[in-house]
């Protein structure tokens, strides 16, 4: 084809509605292979900075202050906005299911329900998000920082691994706090259902608890699995945190882009690693238990 | 693109040529060997067949414009960057071939003064300074406490007064002297400045300079200067070298640099707006 066919073809292209279109479509695929690369990309990256991290958690000891500090940052900091939005939503869910359940003269098996949606999805899952919005991207905008102003360079020149030093503490944090955020968010999730309960349709509280721990609902596998899924969560979001951290450029912009990031990323991952581990965790659990 | 001196015309070619290697002088050793160093980033070429010998116990200063490749020479010093084409050896290791346990081993040589200083925000003085103490010599706490006190006071800082304060509080200048005191707290062989005193007002720079004199002449290091500012260069330089879009243009003492008839070397000393430097630009 010669310059001037190509040129003619160009122009159709763009100035006919099926050249549009067509261009068009081509974009959306390209844009969107090229989007599933790069979260790839990430994905792989944020795998190999945690493996590289857990090599170093022979040295946890060392780092005992700075883990004591994050897992404060991480535990006591998300404790009351990650107890309000599981009471809230133990509330909701009782409301909306009580109602239902009442029409069928079955509301003796909503605390069982609320006990087992919480174990085995809530408490996790709304963990993981409180932990991912709020510590998760602290964590990227610190680091972040650290690395547009050379301090992480600097660790670097001292002979001090950033994966060591900045790393390990955090991800090992997170491991540490996230199981126990999850109980508390089980145990509060049931509560607020139980208040509720309590107030709309009668139900005591220690008949509510006794239908949520009844094990003809809630087995412990349930919990287990929710507590499982919680150190999956946790090393994901400070994988996700800490190497956006790290590969932070062009100044104070590139910190915002980075927080951004780590919160999109980590939702999305966060739900992937969901489906998965319920997928194949929960059915491994049951057949131990 | 030309430049004129004293009536001379340079082409583009000739005021990119890299200047030839000068031989080792008697009676000094070479500490650090550049060869043919290449470095580009994507399209861009940013350094392009360095040729340098850095001699130890001597203060080289690197000079150059924004975008002469500076920054990136110095990263590759630091082994924080592998280069395209070419070698940099300290002794008989090449940085670029060196495991990250040799790299480990040969940073603990080095002492860096960043631009900003680099100051870890979360720490105080005492935790900023002591950091190589604590977590890669291990040393007990009170060692530490000793040591950073004599750093500090080695860089004219009120020791005990600072001790506790971070960075935050601090001025400028001393965050940059802090700096300066974490880098020679393991007495370094080898001390690493990136622009030590931009953004400090004159009599603080002039503070610097002195104090890199004064390091310089107690400890016997070897210091490289990264820098733009002339007066610093010419107040603490034995040599100077000059960085040209990627190539090394002039090296030489104080006075061979004055004398040296290169268009680019003569607008960066006399500071004049016309010239290679500036040639596109404004009128």
């Amino acid at each position: 084809m010669t310059p001037e066919q190509h040129k003619a073809l160009e122009v159709s292209r763009t100035t006919t509605f099926a050249g549009f279109a067509k261009d068009a479509g081509v974009r959306v695929v390209s844009n969107t292979g090229r989007g599933i690369l790069d979260r790839a990309q990430v994905a792989g990256r944020a795998c190999l900075l945690f493996y590289q991290a857990m090599g170093y958690v022979s040295q946890a000891g060392r780092a005992f202050p700075m883990i004591l500090k994050q897992v404060e940052f991480v535990g006591f900091g998300s404790l009351v906005v990650l107890s309000l939005i599981s009471g809230l939503t133990g509330m909701i869910m009782a409301v909306q299911m009580g109602a239902t359940l009442e029409d069928y003269g079955a509301l003796n098996t909503l605390g069982g329900l609320i006990s087992v949606t919480f174990c085995r999805e809530l408490g996790p899952i709304w963990a993981a998000v409180i932990i991912l919005a709020r510590v998760g991207s602290a964590m990227a905008a610190e680091l972040g920082t650290m690395t547009v102003n050379e301090e992480v360079d600097a660790l670097r020149s001292m002979s001090i691994d950033p994966v060591r030093y900045l790393v390990m503490p955090r991800i090992l944090a997170l491991i540490i706090a996230m199981p126990i955020l999850t109980l508390i968010a089980d145990f509060v999730g049931i509560l607020g259902g139980a208040l509720i309960s309590s107030a709309t349709f009668g139900i005591t509280v220690s008949s509510f608890f006794e239908s949520a721990t009844d094990s003809q609902f809630l087995a412990y596998s349930d919990v287990i699995g929710g507590l499982i899924k919680s150190v999956f969560f946790a090393c994901l979001i400070g994988s996700i945190a800490c190497d956006q951290g790290l590969h932070t450029s062009d100044g104070a912009e590139g910190v915002g882009k980075s927080t951004t990031r780590t919160v999109v990323l980590s939702v999305i991952f966060v739900l992937l690693m969901d489906l998965f581990l319920t997928t194949f965790v929960q059915l491994a659990m049951k057949r131990v238990f | 693109m030309t430049g004129t001196t004293d009536n001379q015309s340079w082409t583009r070619q000739e005021m990119e040529r890299g200047c030839p290697l000068d031989p080792v002088p008697e009676g000094k050793q070479v500490l650090m060997r550049i060869r043919d160093l290449n470095k580009s980033f994507g399209s861009r070429h940013i350094l392009r067949g360095i040729d340098l010998d850095i001699y130890k116990g001597e203060t080289l200063v690197i000079l150059g414009g924004s975008g002469s490749g500076k920054t990136t020479l110095i990263r590759h010093l630091l082994g924080f960057l592998v280069a395209d084409a070419g070698t940099v050896k300290v002794g008989e290791l090449d940085l670029n071939l060196a495991t990250a346990e040799q790299l480990e081993h040969y940073r603990r040589r080095l002492g860096v003064v960043f631009q900003m200083a680099a100051l870890l925000n979360s720490l105080t003085v005492l935790e900023n300074v002591g950091l190589p103490l604590i977590e890669v010599d291990r040393l007990p706490l009170d060692q530490v406490r000793t040591r950073v006190i004599a750093a500090l006071k080695a860089v004219f800082l009120p020791a005990e007064e600072i001790l506790h304060l971070k960075p935050a509080s601090l001025s400028g200048g001393m965050r940059k002297r802090v700096g300066i005191a974490r880098a020679i707290v393991q007495k370094p062989e080898i001390i690493l400045y990136d622009e030590p005193t931009t953004g400090l007002d004159p009599v603080t720079v002039n503070g610097v300079n002195e104090l890199t004199l004064e390091i310089q002449r107690t400890m016997g290091v070897t210091s490289i200067v990264i820098t733009h500012d002339l007066g610093a260069a010419f107040m603490i330089a034995d040599r100077i070298a000059m960085l040209y879009k990627g190539r090394l243009i002039a090296v030489g003492t104080k006075d061979q640099i004055r004398a040296n008839p290169h268009p680019v070397l003569q607008q960066m000393l006399t500071g004049s707006t016309k010239g290679p430097l500036t040639e596109g630009y404004g009128k």
